[in-house]
């Protein structure tokens, strides 16, 4: 039986539109020295921190292995050092899987992006596609999102306003959040007068740019309970990646988050997911995804999602108490953010935003155009 | 392009060179003779007689076990794969007579055929370049690059390019730039099989003169098909060419920006780690080694002592522009004044001290008359005399 792994403290900076003061080491710096206040643990191959992740992108950071100026901070110099990119809760799963294995007994995840650095985040995301047809016609993740905005719209009868509902609640319940200190309270008017992007994405349906780090200390089971009293474990988690090519894929079928879900569940012996959260974060980069990944994630049903919105979901479980995405964090670190969120709300440190006696969450990240690449990672305190 | 009327595939050397080509695993054991009827232009008989592995190919028929007949132009066809064999034989193209058991272990018995090679002269390189132009290479562009190609079969041409014309010219003359190479490996590079990056750095071929022409010179000609050397008709693929760029702000921070607002100053600071005393230049948020912030600043040199130093001959271009800096240059590892152990920072030397730099010389800095705050705010460092 593989080791139980638990997540021993998080951090976070805020995340901001454009991060002037600070490098992105400095930043991720902040964040390591929280992480080391909450848990006294130092680097070691055995008892202490055996191996160092850092999540970040080559492109967004302007330099080829943008884990390499990364060693210095991090603790990682002379260290095991590792990197992974596209979600940030893949790092999760790698630095779990070296505990479980019982390669490492604690593991330092950090991630960190700046999306203002480059001109335009979508100059960054057309780089994903590939350089002979689909990125000369222009495609970026902002335009992608558009056409299964379009698809899953005509599909779900999600209306306008309720696509306005879910950014004011994002908003609401970000002003309850210390770490997302630029997403203010907007209306529903706000919203739907705000300047169409990708029709019908408009510019507050769309995550701000954001500039941020975040954190966190994984632990074999014996020596997480020695370091906090407060461990979140983790319990399980799947992923599933689609088609490259858009064209090739049914937009609206929700079949890689399905997919990841369900690896997920039977992972975590999870039956029913619509009772088995207190806490749900989901990585919504744009207000269409929010009712289209939880129909994908069994949250609710198929077709269900505008009645969730319009009830506020009263009796299900706590859905984005973060603000989620919408209300800011950078692409690469959805799911990690998420994820974090998830831990604090399951150590009674989520400030405000707390749910009482959140015992179970739910953490997904997502990347690639359209929702191309699924993380779902199932977290609890026991 | 097709030219394989130049190849001279004869059925005297498809038989001729079959001793040369025996299968030792193929005629292990077996004794047997077959005999070959090849009829029409360039025919002839032959007779393949093993014993006991031993092989021996006759002129004329000589008890055969098996005769196989065909057209000379079918069994070169054959021979060199462009036609089935089988199939050849279910539509009549071959016959055969005899025990065609023997005809199936035939078909081991000597190793694949190949065509006589074709001939690749340092006079047809040349000599057809001026066919191979690429006009999309060459648009614009005027200069002259030498060639002094060595060793037997070699000889000194001139590629003279004006304003997009092309001549090739016999010997050198006024050259941009001149390559030196041997013979045989010029070949080698201009038919694929040598690298020309390797063949340079490994010093295979010399470069004097402006290298940035030799890399416009890369696209001047089409691809050089030797004679008779392409049967197959290639399909040309495409080749995007594409610059990737997203233009960017890099926030300096409070220790790299430091560091570079001093530049404007004149001044060069380096960070202290409060734990083990250590510089480092350019300053970092952290000491890497003791994992804690080094917040303290200290002012050094700007002289300092030359550590180590190289001098680098292929600079490569800035992505944008297509432009290289100018080589060869010299750059050093330079320990400034204040500094121990390994706590050096790196610039460039003064192109003029390229020739008599060397570890342990002190050098100070010579600084740009408009500083912004940037790296080139020193131009170089220079050795004191």
């Amino acid at each position: 039986m593989a080791r139980r792994v638990a997540i021993c403290a998080v951090s976070q900076t805020k995340f901001v539109r454009n991060n002037t003061t600070q490098r992105f080491q400095e930043m991720e710096l902040d964040v390591l020295e929280s992480l080391r206040e909450q848990v006294d643990i130092g680097f070691a191959d055995e008892g202490g921190i055996g191996m160092s992740i850092n999540v970040s992108n080559d492109v967004f950071d302007a330099r080829t292995i943008s884990d390499a100026p990364m060693t210095d901070v991090l603790g990682a110099h002379m260290g095991c050092e590792e990197k992974v990119d596209q979600d940030g809760a893949q790092a999760i799963i790698y630095g779990a899987s070296a505990i479980m294995s019982g390669h490492c007994d604690a593991v330092l995840i950090i991630g960190h992006c700046r999306e203002s650095q480059g001109q335009s985040r979508n100059m960054c995301t057309n780089l994903t596609f590939d350089p002979f047809f689909t990125r000369p016609v222009g495609l970026d993740y902002c335009s992608a999102a558009g056409f299964q905005a379009q698809a899953y719209l005509s599909k779900s009868g999600i209306t306008e306003e309720q696509l306005a509902k879910i950014v004011v609640k994002s908003r609401e319940n970000a002003s309850k959040n210390p770490y997302t200190p630029e997403a203010p309270r907007v209306t529903v008017e706000d919203v739907m007068s705000s300047p169409m992007l990708c029709d019908p994405i408009r510019e507050l349906h769309a995550y701000p740019v954001s500039d941020g780090a975040v954190g966190m200390i994984l632990a074999a089971e014996d020596l997480a309970v020695k370091l906090t009293d407060t461990p979140v474990f983790f319990n399980g988690h799947g992923n599933n990646m689609d088609s490259f090519y858009l064209g090739d894929r049914d937009l609206t079928s929700n079949f890689a988050l399905k997919g990841a879900a369900e690896r997920a569940y039977k992972r975590a012996g999870i039956t029913d997911p619509k009772t088995a959260f207190d806490i749900v974060e989901i990585s919504d980069q744009y207000a269409y995804q929010y009712p289209m990944w939880l129909e994908g994630l069994g949250i609710c049903d198929e077709g269900k999602a505008g009645e969730l919105i319009d009830s506020d979901n009263a009796n299900g479980p706590a859905i984005n108490a973060s603000g989620g995405m919408l209300a800011g964090n950078p692409l690469n670190l959805g799911g990690f953010v998420r994820a974090a969120e998830g831990a604090m709300q399951l150590m009674g440190k989520a400030g405000d935003r707390q749910v009482k006696g959140a015992k179970t969450a739910l953490a997904h990240g997502v990347v690639g155009p359209a929702g191309q690449f699924h993380t779902v990672v199932i977290l609890g305190s026991d | 392009m097709s030219s394989g009327t130049d190849q001279k595939v004869t059925i005297a050397d498809i038989f001729g060179s079959m001793e040369s080509r025996v299968n030792p695993d193929g005629v292990k054991g077996v004794t047997c003779n077959c005999g070959y009827k090849i009829t029409g232009e360039g025919g002839g008989e032959y007779t393949v007689t093993v014993k006991d592995g031993d092989v021996k190919v006759l002129e004329g028929i000589h008890s055969p076990d098996v005769t196989t007949t065909a057209s000379a132009e079918n069994w070169i066809n054959i021979t060199l794969g462009k036609l089935d064999a089988t199939t050849a034989f279910t539509s009549g193209m071959i016959k055969i007579d005899g025990d065609m058991g023997v005809m199936g272990k035939a078909a081991m018995f000597f190793q694949k055929y190949r065509p006589p090679a074709p001939e690749v002269t340092i006079q047809d390189i040349f000599g057809s370049m001026e066919s191979r132009v690429n006009p999309e290479g060459v648009k614009g562009v005027t200069c002259k690059c030498g060639y002094d190609i060595t060793g037997d079969g070699g000889g000194q041409y001139t590629v003279s390019v004006d304003d997009g014309n092309v001549k090739v010219l016999e010997g050198i003359h006024e050259p941009d730039v001149t390559t030196t190479s041997n013979a045989q490996n010029w070949i080698d590079i201009t038919l694929g099989k040598l690298d020309a990056t390797t063949a340079f750095t490994s010093g295979m071929i010399k470069i004097e003169g402006d290298m940035g022409v030799l890399g416009k010179a890369a696209m001047f000609f089409k691809k050089y098909i030797p004679p008779g050397g392409e049967i197959e008709e290639q399909e040309e693929l495409l080749m995007l060419p594409k610059v990737i760029s997203v233009p960017q702000k890099f926030n300096t921070g409070p220790k790299m920006g430091k560091f570079l607002k001093g530049l404007i100053d004149k001044k060069l600071y380096a960070n202290k780690c409060p734990e083990c005393k250590r510089l480092q230049i350019p300053p970092r948020e952290v000491c890497a080694e003791c994992i804690v912030r080094a917040d303290e600043f200290v002012e050094v040199g700007p002289d300092g002592i030359i550590q180590v130093l190289d001098i680098t001959f292929f600079a490569s271009p800035d992505p944008l522009t297509g432009e290289s800096r100018e080589t060869p240059y010299v750059s050093a590892h330079i320990l400034l004044d204040g500094c121990k152990g390994h706590e050096t920072l790196w610039h460039e030397l003064n192109p003029a001290n390229i020739k008599t730099a060397k570890k342990g010389d002190r050098v100070r800095p010579v600084w740009n008359e408009n500083r912004t705050g940037s790296v080139s705010d020193i131009l170089y460092y220079e050795l004191i005399e």
